[in-house]
């Protein structure tokens, strides 16, 4: 029976990122999709499918540890605007595996960085749908 | 004196530039700075005393008759190749490894090595590359730079 995955390996531009455990999410960028309702008289009705791809783009998100490095990495991420590529890849205990390449990917958010014993960057891209 | 060569990849690596996904082609090493003397430093010992037994060994395979100037020596003048260097060093006591870690640490200094001469070297993509790709790029950054200087 596989295994919850609680560690995975997160890559930006060529770099590997040491992030704060349980704090890395992403979404698969295959966006939101509603049944319209059609009437067809008599107490009928039939549905339309819809794509909004409007929000068919991925996102990642995770924390850092505010310490020096981390700040101006973050500086530089964000100053790269959508030149930046992250790379997810996480195994359990048993060898199965997933990876996710988000190209185009930009820190668009106002980040903050919190200073402090447990300080943190909460880092959110958006990106392309990962391949 | 050049100031950088092109080593060109025999096993091609996907990296990361500019947003986008690519392939590697080559990697562009540029001359060290002194920023790098401690790996330089163990580098050009590790030649040094790589070539010294090499002569010793070609001399004593020779015996009894007396050899002037080695092949190694004239080579050296005309220019080493990384190809030679990788087999003197093979040939020689010199531990493999602390030239490889040495090298190693050379090409991930800032500016030593970039990704087709655009994107710096990182442990990630030092990883990717073949061990022999790994080996003969170390041969060049000693040929070009090391023994050249």
């Amino acid at each position: 029976m596989p295994n919850q995955i609680s560690d995975a390996v997160v890559e930006v531009n060529n770099d590997q990122v040491g992030i704060v455990p349980n704090s890395l999410s992403f979404n698969e960028g295959l966006g939101e999709q509603r049944i319209l309702a059609v009437s067809e008289g008599g107490g009928q009705i039939s549905q339309v499918f819809s794509n909004d791809l409007e929000t068919a783009f991925g996102m990642v998100r995770f924390s850092l540890r505010s310490t020096a490095p981390n700040i101006e990495r973050v500086r530089q991420w964000k100053a790269g605007g959508n030149t930046n590529v992250v790379i997810i890849a996480g195994q359990d205990t048993e060898g199965n595996d997933f990876i996710r390449t988000y190209t185009q990917a930009a820190i668009v958010s106002n980040y903050e960085v919190g200073i402090g014993t447990e300080g943190t960057i909460d880092v959110e891209f958006q990106a392309n749908s990962p391949t | 004196m050049i100031d950088h060569v092109r080593f060109a990849l025999s096993r091609p690596f996907e990296y990361s530039h500019a947003g986008e996904r690519t392939t590697a082609q080559f990697i562009e090493l540029n001359e060290p700075t002194s920023r790098n003397l401690s790996e330089v430093g163990v580098l050009r010992q590790s030649m040094v005393q790589a070539i010294r037994s090499y002569d010793f060994e070609a001399q004593q395979v020779q015996a009894p008759a007396p050899v002037e100037e080695t092949d190694s020596k004239s080579k050296k003048d005309d220019g080493i190749s990384a190809a030679e260097v990788l087999s003197i060093l093979s040939a020689s006591p010199v531990k493999l490894e602390q030239v490889y870690s040495a090298g190693k640490s050379l090409v991930l200094s800032r500016g030593i090595a970039k990704v087709d001469g655009q994107e710096p070297m990182t442990q990630v993509l030092f990883d990717k590359m073949s061990a022999r790709d790994v080996e003969q790029m170390i041969g060049t950054l000693i040929a070009s730079f090391i023994l050249a200087s």
